[in-house]
C-alpha cells in the first residue's frame, strides 16, 4: 500500500499521501521528507474524525471528497471505501488534473484493501 | 681599394635600408596603426616584425601592451554584461516578487543570490517575500529568513531605511521590544511623512516602555511564542508591512466583507442553479438562507459549517499550510462549498447530484457579487 502512496507522490503537485482508517487510524503514510510524518498523519486523522463527526448530525451525510485550500497548500480527502486517502498538495497545482491521479489511486487502493482483508 | 669596398658595403646597406625598414621603423609603424585603432594590422605587422627580429625589446614590449590592452577590453565588457545581469536578475526578482506565487518568487531570488551575493536589492526582495509570508501565516521559519535577509540588506546598504524599519515592525510584533526600540532609534526618518514620523515616535515610547517592563526576549522566543499565541504582541497597524504583490490573485481572505453585505448578497444568489441554502457565519453571528421549497435542517447546517471551518482552519495552521481560503465537501447528501473572508465565511450548499464543474461556476458567481456589493457599498459611502 505504501508503493501505491509513493508512486502517487510523483504526480505534479502532490507533496505527501496518507491513509487511514475511518475512526482516524493511521493505516500507511508516504509523506516528502521536508513534514514530519507523525505529525501529519495526526493532523489528518483528526481532521477525517470532526470532518465526519459533523457530517454525520447533517442529515446523516457521509463525507466523499473534502479538498482544503490554505495560502500554502491543500489538504485532499477521499473516501476509499473502508479507509480515507489523504493527499498534501502544493498551493499553486491545478487541482483537478491531480484528482485524477487520486482518483486512480483510490480505485488501487481500494483493491489493496479488499485483499489485505 | 679595402675603402672603396667599404663604401659600397655601406651604400648597398643604406639603399637596403630605405626599401626594408629597420627594427625601430617596424615598431613606430605598428605604433602608428594602434594609435590609428587598425589593431588587426598592428597585431599582423607586429607579428612580422617579431619573425624578423625575435625577441626584440621594441616589439616585445609592444606585444605585452597589446596582451594586457586586450585583457582590460575583455574585462570591461564583462563586467558591461555582470552588470546588465544583475539589473536584469533584479528586475526579475521584482517581477516574480510581484505575483502570487510565493515559492516560485523565494526559489528564484534564492539562486540569483548564489551569483551576486553582494546585492542588496535582491536580499531586500527575499527579505520582503519572506517577511510577507510570515505575517501572513506567523510560521517562525518565514520570520527567521526575512529577518536573516533583512539583517545582510542592511550590512551591505545602510543608507536605505527599509530593511530596519521592515526589521523594527518585525520585533515589536513578535515582542522583541528591547531590539524594535534600538531599530526604531536607529531609524532614518527624513524620507517619511509628517504622520509616519509622530507614529514612528509613539511606537519608540511605546516599545521602550514595554522593554523596560517586561524580560528581554530574542528573535528565536519571540517568534516561537507569537506562533504558540496565534497572534502577534502588537498589530503597528499596517506599518512596516511589505507591498502586496501588484500581479498577484487577490488573496479572499484579506477582503473584509462585512455579515450584512453578505447576507444581502446570499438572498441574490440563493436562487443560482443548484443552490439549496447559503450560510453567512462569523464568530458571533450565523444566517442562512434557503432557495424556496428548500428543505434544510438550519441549525445542523450552521453547526456543521461552523465545525468543518474550525477544523480546516485547525489543520491548515498545524501542518504549516497558511490561512484557509476555502474548503469544498462532497457528501451524500450533496455539496458544501465554504469560501472565508477576512472575518466571516459563507458555505453554498448544492442539491445533490449537481457536477463539480456547477458547482465551481455558481460559486465563482457569488464571489463576484460579493465583489460587485463591496463596490457598490464604497460608491454609496463616498
Amino acid at each position: 500500500m505504501k508503493a501505491i502512496l509513493e508512486n502517487l507522490n510523483h504526480s505534479v503537485g502532490v507533496v505527501g499521501s496518507a491513509v487511514m482508517t475511518h475512526d482516524g487510524m493511521l493505516v500507511t503514510s508516504a509523506i516528502g521528507d521536508r513534514r514530519d510524518e507523525d505529525a501529519l498523519t495526526a493532523i489528518g486523522s483528526s481532521l477525517v474524525h470532526s470532518a465526519r463527526k459533523s457530517l454525520r448530525s447533517f442529515d446523516a451525510s457521509e463525507l466523499k471528497l473534502m479538498t482544503i485550500d490554505g495560502s500554502r497548500g491543500r489538504i485532499v480527502l477521499v473516501d476509499a471505501g473502508k479507509a480515507f486517502l489523504l493527499v498534501i498538495t502544493d498551493a499553486h497545482v491545478a487541482l483537478d488534473a491531480t484528482l485524477l491521479d487520486i482518483r486512480s489511486t483510490v480505485g488501487r487502493l481500494k483493491k489493496a484493501i479488499s485483499l489485505d482483508v | 681599394m679595402t675603402f672603396q669596398g667599404l663604401k659600397s658595403v655601406l651604400g648597398a646597406l643604406c639603399s637596403l635600408r630605405g626599401s626594408r625598414p629597420g627594427v625601430y621603423e617596424a615598431a613606430k609603424k605598428v605604433k602608428s596603426l594602434l594609435a590609428q585603432g587598425d589593431k588587426e594590422t598592428a597585431g599582423a605587422e607586429l607579428l612580422a616584425a617579431l619573425e624578423r627580429w625575435p625577441g626584440h625589446s621594441s616589439l616585445e614590449d609592444i606585444k605585452h601592451f597589446l596582451g594586457q590592452r586586450r585583457l582590460q577590453d575583455s574585462l570591461a565588457e564583462l563586467h558591461h554584461l555582470e552588470d546588465q545581469a544583475l539589473k536584469a536578475h533584479v528586475r526579475t526578482a521584482r517581477a516574480f516578487a510581484d505575483t502570487d506565487n510565493h515559492e516560485q518568487a523565494a526559489a528564484f531570488v534564492t539562486e540569483a543570490l548564489k551569483r551576486f551575493p553582494d546585492c542588496p536589492e535582491l536580499h531586500l526582495t527575499l527579505g520582503e517575500i519572506h517577511l510577507r509570508r510570515y505575517l501572513a501565516d506567523k510560521i517562525p521559519e518565514d520570520g527567521r529568513r526575512a529577518a536573516t535577509c533583512l539583517e545582510q540588506t542592511l550590512h551591505l546598504d545602510r543608507r536605505n531605511p527599509l530593511p530596519l524599519k521592515y526589521l523594527a515592525g518585525l520585533h515589536a510584533r513578535i515582542g522583541c521590544f528591547r531590539q524594535a526600540t534600538e531599530d526604531l532609534a536607529l531609524l532614518d526618518t527624513r524620507q517619511a511623512d509628517e504622520a509616519e514620523r509622530r507614529y514612528i515616535g509613539e511606537l519608540r515610547e511605546y516599545c521602550s516602555k514595554r522593554a523596560d517592563a517586561e524580560p528581554e526576549c530574542d528573535l528565536e522566543p519571540g517568534l516561537t511564542r507569537v506562533w504558540d499565541k496565534g497572534d502577534f504582541f502588537m498589530d503597528c497597524r499596517d506599518w512596516a508591512v511589505p507591498p502586496a504583490p501588484a500581479f498577484g490573485r487577490a488573496d479572499v481572505t484579506s477582503i473584509l466583507a462585512p455579515i450584512v453585505l453578505l447576507e444581502a448578497t446570499a438572498r441574490n444568489c440563493v436562487e443560482l442553479p443548484g443552490v439549496t441554502a447559503v450560510v453567512i457565519q462569523n464568530e458571533v453571528r450565523s444566517e442562512v438562507v434557503t432557495a424556496d421549497g428548500g428543505d434544510v435542517d438550519v441549525t445542523a447546517l450552521q453547526n456543521v459549517t461552523r465545525e468543518l471551518v474550525a477544523a480546516a482552519d485547525d489543520a491548515c495552521w498545524r501542518m504549516e499550510l497558511g490561512q484557509v481560503r476555502g474548503c469544498d465537501l462532497k457528501t451524500s447528501v450533496g455539496r458544501l462549498a465554504l469560501h472565508v473572508f477576512a472575518d466571516t465565511w459563507v458555505g453554498l450548499l448544492f442539491a445533490d447530484g449537481v457536477s463539480a464543474t456547477q458547482v465551481r461556476t455558481v460559486t465563482q458567481q457569488f464571489l463576484d457579487r460579493v465583489a460587485e456589493q463591496i463596490g457598490e457599498s464604497h460608491e454609496s459611502n463616498s
